[in-house]
């Protein structure tokens, strides 16, 4: 609700009709005229008294009763809707639980499966791909096993002609007889001359080609 | 996050989050996702994770959501009820539509329970609606009806006081 001074402060006038609480506010003191109003005590006989007590406590009794009864009966309904619904939800949601966990074993079993197959060929993949690669590293090492023997039986064909201790003399007797010389010139056309002391072809004959 | 930044902005948009199907049943508190980055089988739940978590997210604001990255040897889904019971979904070599479906299917809610909420917050919502617990008290409150005859009183054609006057 507006301030009536508010609404009785404005600048343009207003209709309308304000609900107003006809008596003095309740700051202002007692009226000049009522200070020394000293207002009578009722006075109600002993046998008024007594039954308007009686009255009384019937009434509060039977009202007190009545009030209880309304009380509890809306408390026992309550509680069996409450009891009732929650019940028939729990049910449900036992119900749908089952349900769903149900789903979802049969999910997981069959992805189970699907994995399990799955395993087993990439299991096969590496199976083959590491025999694969044993078989490779078997043939390369025959391989040079091969090359080895081959080598060695080279070796052995060329052991003939060594040197040793028994023919070191005929072997130095032979070099000594068979001077070699392993110095060389080369011409312009490539002619390797060896010797040091070979004869060198006339130039006449070399310019004559060229 | 700026707009239109980074990958897919798509998944930052309003519409995007609200085109969301899955809603968890009221009873889960926490959703976590288990996959790693590497692997045939696990793409499935990657691009689960990389779509529809934050649609699961922004359509469950009260359900924790966490993900377990390349902590698990195969990728999972393990959603923790309020009352202790917890659910493990095995989502190895799935495509991510067929992980949502099944979700739906188990720990979301059904089209019907979520048609009849709707209905339920709309009769809620209705600016229609006065009274207790509505947006406003009272009718009075809305321009051109009659105001409570306690902030203003009645025309004195509504009134007793008039209407049955005996001079």
């Amino acid at each position: 609700m507006l301030p009536k001074k508010l609404l009785l402060k404005r600048s343009c006038p207003l209709i309308m009709q304000i609900a107003e609480f006809h008596r003095k506010p309740r700051w202002l003191p007692v009226a000049k005229s009522k200070i020394y109003r000293i207002p009578k005590r009722p006075e109600i006989s002993e046998e008024e008294r007594l039954e308007l007590l009686r009255i009384n406590n019937n009434y509060k009794t039977q009202m007190r009763a009545i009030r209880r009864f309304y009380h509890e009966e809306m408390i026992k309904e309550k509680s069996s809707l409450e009891s009732a619904s929650s019940e028939m939800s729990q049910k449900l949601e036992a119900e749908e639980w089952e349900r769903c966990v149900q789903i979802n074993e049969q999910w997981n079993k069959q992805v189970a499966a699907e994995r399990e197959e799955r395993r087993k060929i990439e299991l096969a993949a590496m199976e083959e791909y590491a025999l694969k690669r044993m078989e490779a590293k078997d043939k390369e090492l025959q391989e040079r096993i091969l090359k080895a023997s081959e080598k060695i039986k080279r070796e052995k064909e060329l052991s003939s002609t060594f040197i040793t201790p028994d023919n070191l003399e005929a072997a130095i007797d032979h070099a000594l007889a068979n001077p070699v010389d392993y110095n060389f010139a080369i011409d312009l056309k490539g002619n390797i001359i060896s010797g040091r002391d070979t004869q060198i072809p006339k130039p006449e004959k070399t310019q004559a080609t060229v | 996050m700026p707009f239109m930044k980074g990958r897919a902005p798509i998944r930052r948009t309003l519409n995007y989050l609200n085109a969301g199907k899955l809603v968890f049943k009221d009873k889960i508190k926490i959703f976590s996702i288990g996959y790693n980055i590497h692997g045939q089988n696990n793409t499935g739940a990657k691009e689960f994770v990389f779509w529809y978590l934050p649609q699961i997210q922004y359509k469950n604001p009260d359900v924790q959501v966490a993900t377990l990255k390349n902590l698990t040897p195969t990728p999972f889904i393990k959603c923790y009820f309020e009352d202790g019971r917890r659910i493990l979904v095995d989502i190895d070599n799935k495509t991510k539509e067929d992980i949502l479906e099944h979700l739906m299917n188990t720990v979301g809610k059904s089209k019907e329970v979520l048609e009849a909420e709707a209905i339920a917050a709309e009769k809620k919502d209705n600016p229609a609606n006065f009274g207790v617990g509505c947006e406003r008290p009272c009718i009075c409150e809305v321009y051109g009806q009659v105001p409570c005859p306690g902030v203003v009183p009645l025309p004195k054609v509504m009134r007793g006081k008039y209407k049955n006057a005996t001079d």
